[in-house]
């Protein structure tokens, strides 16, 4: 009965965090289209709801793996699994709360690793799989997505150079969207998935379903987990879309085209040699490179070095925040009243915050540029062809 | 004592970024030489007339093609993780 308790809370705060790792990551794939006025906000983060949705539906390879290779499987228990969750949401509810877009799936993964060091000690945690699944990809990949956007965005702007610049960037519209749709789509598949690997270790922890070879995602558990991470989507996290979309660089539609497609590039060229991402730091990484690489362009580095200050935080603190609630869950010893304490105080600061982010909340419409290529308030386009 | 190199597969890791590189340059540039022969298109059909226009027409067409097998590789690629 205790560890059933204790498994429902865990969906219960899987969910939670996978609500979270959509409204966090919505920006990912939209702040670029959104800032161009390529899409209006809503509709915007309607298509990039229901991508992520969708995606969460094409395959399960990756929720069937998760956890393995980072932390030892065996001595995971539920009540880990819940120290670790707590942590990841803590994180991202900080970061998108200061407008940064961190990695929601290495708060996940330092949030499990935080929670099982102080639950199992260090030799739980597998250092090797840490560097080469984490940590090496997490440096060298927003490095590749900003140098190839870079250049890939300076060789279109010379082959259209010709042309009047909005007359050409207005042809950018349907490609754009089209990029955006595919980071979206790519996040689905990815971040949903991961999710529906943690709901499954403590399933099967609790020996509520069987692990092993034949081990499938229960139905309900992706059903679940596709909603939660699409209904995060929908309500869009503005702030980060604001960060990512106009406060980095003045995005253009071809930059944002360039930064989308390099993004999911560098996302599907990783995931098929077998190097697990961030969507975040692929995209963040792509739109800062596609700034340079467009002429006239003016990066704010001062932005984006606090972004990157904020991906070396994610892990150690998200460890460091799972690991504290670990320990002030059992304080109350193995039942179930450590999880479900944290769960009501988890609840009562979420509700804290969701009152402090009205008096302080980013309108969907102050995520467009100030200068946008469609809409309304779209720049006018000159009629003569430059020579 | 272990060191990155044998944590890492460098190899791998290069030939992950060379694909990426490789792929990434030609999608962004198929997509500038398919706006820039549609808007040549659109600017010659008023001056030059038909076969001018047709040329870059089909050059947009190809390049447009291009992409989209592109999208639909990238959709084959997620559902084979």
């Amino acid at each position: 009965m205790t560890g059933d308790i204790i498994v429902a809370l865990v969906v219960a705060v899987a969910l939670t965090f996978d609500f979270t790792n959509g409204f966090h990551d919505t920006a990912n794939a939209m702040a670029t289209t959104i800032a161009t006025g390529a899409l209006p906000p809503k509709l915007a983060v309607t298509i990039a709801a229901i991508l992520n949705f969708v995606g969460a539906f094409i395959s399960l390879k990756v929720a069937a793996t998760v956890a393995g290779g980072i932390v030892d499987a065996n001595v995971v228990t539920p009540t880990v699994i819940y120290g670790g969750l707590i942590g990841a949401i803590t994180w991202n509810l900080a970061t998108w709360w200061f407008g940064l877009p961190s990695s929601s799936s290495h708060a996940l993964i330092g949030g499990v690793v935080g929670a099982t060091f102080v639950a199992d000690g260090a030799d739980a945690i597998q250092g090797d799989g840490i560097l080469g699944k984490v940590l090496v990809p997490a440096v060298v990949s927003p490095i590749i997505a900003g140098v190839v956007a870079a250049i890939g965005v300076f060789v279109m702007y010379k082959i259209i150079s010709r042309f009047v610049e909005e007359r050409a960037e207005r042809e950018f519209r349907w490609a754009q969207v089209a990029s955006s749709s595919m980071v979206a789509l790519a996040h689905g598949t990815n971040d949903a998935q991961k999710t529906m690997g943690v709901i499954s270790l403590a399933l099967i922890a609790n020996g509520s379903i069987k692990g092993g070879a034949g081990f499938d995602v229960p139905t309900w558990v992706v059903v679940c987990c596709a909603s939660a991470i699409a209904l995060g989507t929908y309500t869009g996290g503005w702030r980060i879309i604001k960060t990512l979309g106009t406060k980095v660089v003045e995005v253009r539609p071809p930059q944002g085209f360039g930064s989308e497609a390099v993004a999911a590039t560098v996302i599907l060229v990783s995931s098929n040699a077998g190097y697990p991402l961030s969507t975040t730091q692929v995209v963040s990484g792509a739109v800062t490179g596609s700034g340079v690489g467009r002429p006239g362009a003016v990066v704010n580095w001062a932005v984006a070095g606090r972004i990157v200050a904020g991906w070396f935080l994610t892990l150690p603190a998200a460890a460091a925040t799972a690991a504290l609630a670990y320990l002030i869950i059992r304080l109350f010893g193995d039942g179930a009243v450590g999880p479900i304490v944290m769960t009501v105080v988890l609840a009562f600061a979420g509700f804290l915050l969701w009152q402090a982010n009205r008096r302080s909340d980013v309108k969907p419409h102050e995520t467009i540029s100030e200068t946008p290529s469609f809409g309304p308030a779209a720049r006018p386009v000159a009629a003569a062809v430059t020579a | 004592m272990i060191t990155a190199a044998d944590i890492v597969d460098w190899a791998a890791l290069g030939n992950a970024a060379w694909e990426i590189a490789l792929f990434g340059l030609v999608i962004l540039v198929v997509a500038a030489i398919a706006v820039a022969t549609s808007l040549r298109a659109q600017d010659v059909r008023k001056t030059a007339g038909g076969a001018v226009a047709t040329a870059y027409g089909a050059v947009t067409v190809v390049c447009v093609a291009g992409l989209a097998a592109a999208v639909v590789l990238g959709i084959h690629l997620m559902t084979q993780k």
